[in-house]
């Protein structure tokens, strides 16, 4: 028996008429959040699913049915709501699983206002609390719908969209993965996306659960309001939105593709990306977004040489020179007792190694009682240093909250507090839960991950990113997990830096060449990283030298608890590279040799 | 000379026939914008039309170019991919003779006749455009050395480089150069550096000389983790041995009175 087609809805009275799809035998149906059916269809969790249309640009393999969910004028489950004016915000809180709506209000507010209101993730539940003169809320979906007609500002963005272009604003779009369709497929949903059009009023009737509206509003919103069927206004209205978010930078210049099917064997055509490899390279050079789908094809197709020179050129963007620091490892003894730590660190800073990070390493929080007990810890060591405290990983951090039962966003907010400042990227290595899972660390997802490294930037800390090399994961995983990393970054800018996490298992260990592709490809995709991390590893030297020399620009040296002989060797490495024509004479490199070289 | 059979490609050694030979157009747009950005696009030109790159140049490339902008010239340098041949494990002994350093008083006309004589048509010798000359008007095919554990100051290389050029342009019967930079002992660091340093001396050398000869490099001056980045730097063989050890005269005539040398002859 052939497997049914895994379809996701989202859940929300706009999407309602789509409901009609669980009806149909060979679907297997279920709903979700637009963010969490974005998520599915990456991670291949679903076939199938209405997914914000911002997904068609940031991934560029996906094609559409020609159904989804669409504004005219209007849209009234889209707002920003406001008790001034548009002006006066300094924050947006935004909801939690808005994905399109956020695009589409950057780009309003970019073309609107000079300066940029902070936008702040919040989850639904007292979303509209948050609401003040300057701090404004976009909400989605039913809270939308609900919230109308009680705010002095309400900005429906479908109709602010429509007073800058004329045009429909598409919010979401049905889209595939095109390996799983045929023409036959197609032409069997095709049918049934308009039977949901003409089955939206009986299901209304029909529906038990609590409507934000009455039903009256409620026939009134998805007969009259929504469009489900995007119709050629509706396509010239994506173009318009993916070329002005291209030209601001926001999203890649991927276009929404409608599935097309082989002459002769009815299948899919996979689309892939249609630029050339020159034309996205070029965009890497303007400091332009890339898909999905176009980082792969730089990965199978660029020539190394181009590669070379384009990661170069990004990494020259954030600064021209290459930096060295220094972490250290503090031991149990030392955590426990500050006046140690004190004197290692003068000693280090003596010997001109002084620290930019200490990584205390006490106990497991498993032996810790309580969080306060953990606030005071970190706070002993704070009192003794200006260096950054890394103190608790991601899954340390989810553990206590758990543990203690108090929220994450809490949690996070009384350890920065304490003084603790860097988190890892440990947790992180791979943000796809279909891998994990597959692996048994499925133990949190990786929104759980994100949320935490979330509040740690929104309460000022700065965090760590990293991504494995495995030969496990596919590119689309690898540059899935990057595009993650990339859109937290946009909206909680507080990634310091990104290290590549090699295996130790030879059986998953890439060639050489591969990973050197994939590190400046990963440089080109992350556009708005600064920092990438070379770990200070005596065996990897060339590796790490060739990564220095083509995107990378900080090398990592680890002091561990011990001599400082190890760095002084990696001092002398990266001095004697300076006559190998890098510029890699960066002042921080320079100031911290001239205590051993000069 | 024998053909080669087999090259390296991924650092795994494949027959020739399986090597792809294909190239993409030289100076793409976005090669164009990139160089232009960074401010080697006019040397690029004159690489993309085959015209020499001046004493300038040179010295711009030795000073400032890192290991993208050297890897992307050389492909331009380059007319097309060429496989990179691992004489070394061809299993076939070399045909032509290794002169040491210090050699250059010997070639007179009539050390030139006796080792015609001998059936010696291919020697190696350093950039010394006199003995280069006289070899080359004999007949005799010219592979040379640069030795860069004795060339050490920036004027110095750019001057190599420049006489380099001088001599690949002026003669047709130089066949090849190869850069020698003794390998660093001990630290994986320290062999890194000397990695990359050998390998922008090729890169350079590449550019500076286009695809008129070939560029050796010996298989024990690179690290392990080197030697797949020889092709990109513009080295089209990797070789066996390495003519690191100067010979004097009297031991050149002497062991080349007693046999014909292959490889690893004065080694």
């Amino acid at each position: 028996m052939a497997r049914k087609i895994r379809i996701s809805n989202i859940s929300s009275l706009t999407s309602l008429p789509y409901l009609y799809l669980a009806e149909a035998g060979f679907l297997d149906y279920r709903e979700a959040s637009a963010a969490e059916n974005a998520r599915m269809l990456a991670e291949g969790e679903v076939d199938i699913a209405l997914v914000p249309v911002t997904e068609f640009a940031v991934n560029g393999s996906y094609v559409g049915f020609d159904f989804g969910l669409a504004g005219s004028s209007k849209i009234d489950s889209v707002y920003l709501l406001g008790q001034g004016s548009l002006e006066q915000l300094k924050n947006v809180c935004i909801d939690v699983n808005a994905c399109a709506a956020v695009y589409l209000l950057r780009l309003i507010l970019m073309e609107r206002l000079a300066q940029q209101p902070n936008l702040v993730r919040l989850r639904h539940e007292g979303l509209l609390e948050q609401i003040s003169d300057n701090t404004g809320c976009l909400v989605i979906g039913d809270i939308a719908l609900a919230a109308r007609g009680k705010y002095p500002l309400e900005l429906d963005l479908a109709e602010e969209w429509h007073r800058l272009t004329n045009k429909p604003f598409v919010f979401c779009v049905w889209a595939a993965r095109p390996e799983i369709l045929t023409r036959e497929l197609d032409q069997k949903l095709n049918k049934l996306f308009n039977k949901c059009l003409l089955a939206g009023q009986a299901l209304l009737q029909g529906t038990k659960t609590t409507l934000p509206l009455s039903k009256l509003e409620a026939m009134k919103h998805i007969s009259q309001t929504v469009k489900y069927r995007l119709d050629d206004e509706c396509k010239l209205g994506m173009s318009e939105f993916f070329r002005r978010a291209y030209q601001l930078n926001l999203l890649p210049s991927e276009p929404y593709r409608t599935a097309r099917y082989s002459l002769m064997g009815g299948e899919a055509i996979v689309p892939g990306s249609s630029r050339s490899v020159d034309s996205i390279l070029e965009d890497t050079v303007m400091d332009k977004r890339i898909s999905v789908a176009e980082a792969i094809k730089l990965i199978q197709e660029a020539s190394t040489s181009d590669l070379a020179l384009a990661a170069d050129l990004a990494r020259k963007k954030f600064a021209d020179l290459r930096g060295v620091e220094f972490e250290l490892d503090a031991t149990p003894t030392q955590v426990n007792n500050p006046k140690e730590l004190e004197s290692r660190m003068q000693f280090l800073s003596a010997q001109g190694c002084s620290p930019r990070l200490i990584r205390l390493r006490g106990e497991s929080p498993q032996n810790w009682d309580d969080l306060t007990a953990i606030e005071n810890k970190i706070n002993q060591v704070r009192r003794c240093t200006n260096a950054s405290i890394e103190a608790l990983t991601v899954p340390e951090i989810l553990w206590l909250s758990a543990k203690t039962g108090r929220r994450v966003r809490e949690v996070v907010s009384r350890l920065v507090s304490a003084g603790m400042n860097h988190l890892p990227a440990d947790g992180g290595e791979i943000l796809i839960d279909r891998a994990n899972r597959a692996e048994g660390r499925g133990l949190f997802t990786s929104w759980e991950w994100l949320n935490v490294i979330k509040w740690g930037h929104r309460f000022g800390a700065q965090t760590g990113a990293g991504i494995r090399v495995d030969k496990t994961d596919s590119w689309e995983d690898r540059f899935i997990h990057l595009n993650k990393l990339r859109t937290l970054q946009d909206e909680t800018p507080g990634f310091r830096s990104l290290t590549f996490l090699p295996t130790r298992d030879p059986q998953k260990m890439e060639s050489p060449d591969i990973e050197f592709r994939f590190h400046m490809v990963a440089r080109l995709f992350l556009n708005n990283f600064g920092r990438f991390n070379e770990m200070e590893s005596g065996e990897r030297a060339f590796r790490s030298t060739l990564n220095l020399s083509c995107g990378h620009d900080s090398v990592v040296i680890r002091l561990g608890d011990g001599s400082i002989d190890k760095a002084k060797d990696a001092l002398k490495f990266l001095s004697s590279l300076r006559t190998t024509g890098m510029d890699i004479e960066p002042v921080s490199v320079r100031d911290t040799l001239s205590s051993f070289l000069n | 000379m024998s053909l080669a059979r087999f090259g390296i490609m991924n650092g795994r050694k494949v027959p020739v026939s399986e090597i792809p030979a294909l190239e993409e157009p030289r100076l793409g747009s976005f090669a164009r914008r990139a160089l232009k950005k960074i401010g080697f696009l006019s040397i690029a030109e004159k690489i993309a039309t085959s015209r020499a790159i001046s004493e300038s140049e040179i010295a711009r490339l030795v000073d400032q170019a890192g290991i993208p902008v050297l890897i992307k010239l050389v492909k331009i340098a380059r007319e097309r991919s060429k496989p990179i041949l691992d004489s070394s494990q061809l299993g076939v002994s070399q045909d032509f003779y290794k002169v040491g350093r210090d050699l250059n008083d010997l070639i007179t006309p009539a050390w030139i006749s006796e080792i015609k004589n001998r059936g010696v048509n291919r020697v190696e010798l350093p950039l010394q455009p006199g003995a280069v000359s006289s070899l080359t008007e004999a007949g005799i095919q010219v592979d040379l050395v640069s030795d860069f554990d004795r060339i050490i100051t920036h004027d110095d290389i750019v001057a190599e480089f420049v006489k380099l050029s001088s001599l690949v342009n002026s003669s047709g019967r130089v066949k090849s150069w190869m850069p020698v930079l003794t390998p660093a002992s001990g630290q994986y660091q320290e062999a890194a550096a000397r990695d990359f340093q050998l390998l922008r001396l090729v890169g350079i050398a590449r550019i500076v000389c286009g695809d008129r000869i070939s560029i050796r490099i010996a298989r024990s001056l690179l690290s392990v983790d080197a030697r797949p980045y020889a092709a990109l730097a513009g080295s089209t063989d990797v070789v066996n041995y390495s003519p690191v050890d100067p010979v004097d005269g009297e031991i050149f005539i002497r062991t080349f009175s007693l046999q014909k040398t292959g490889e690893n002859s004065f080694l």
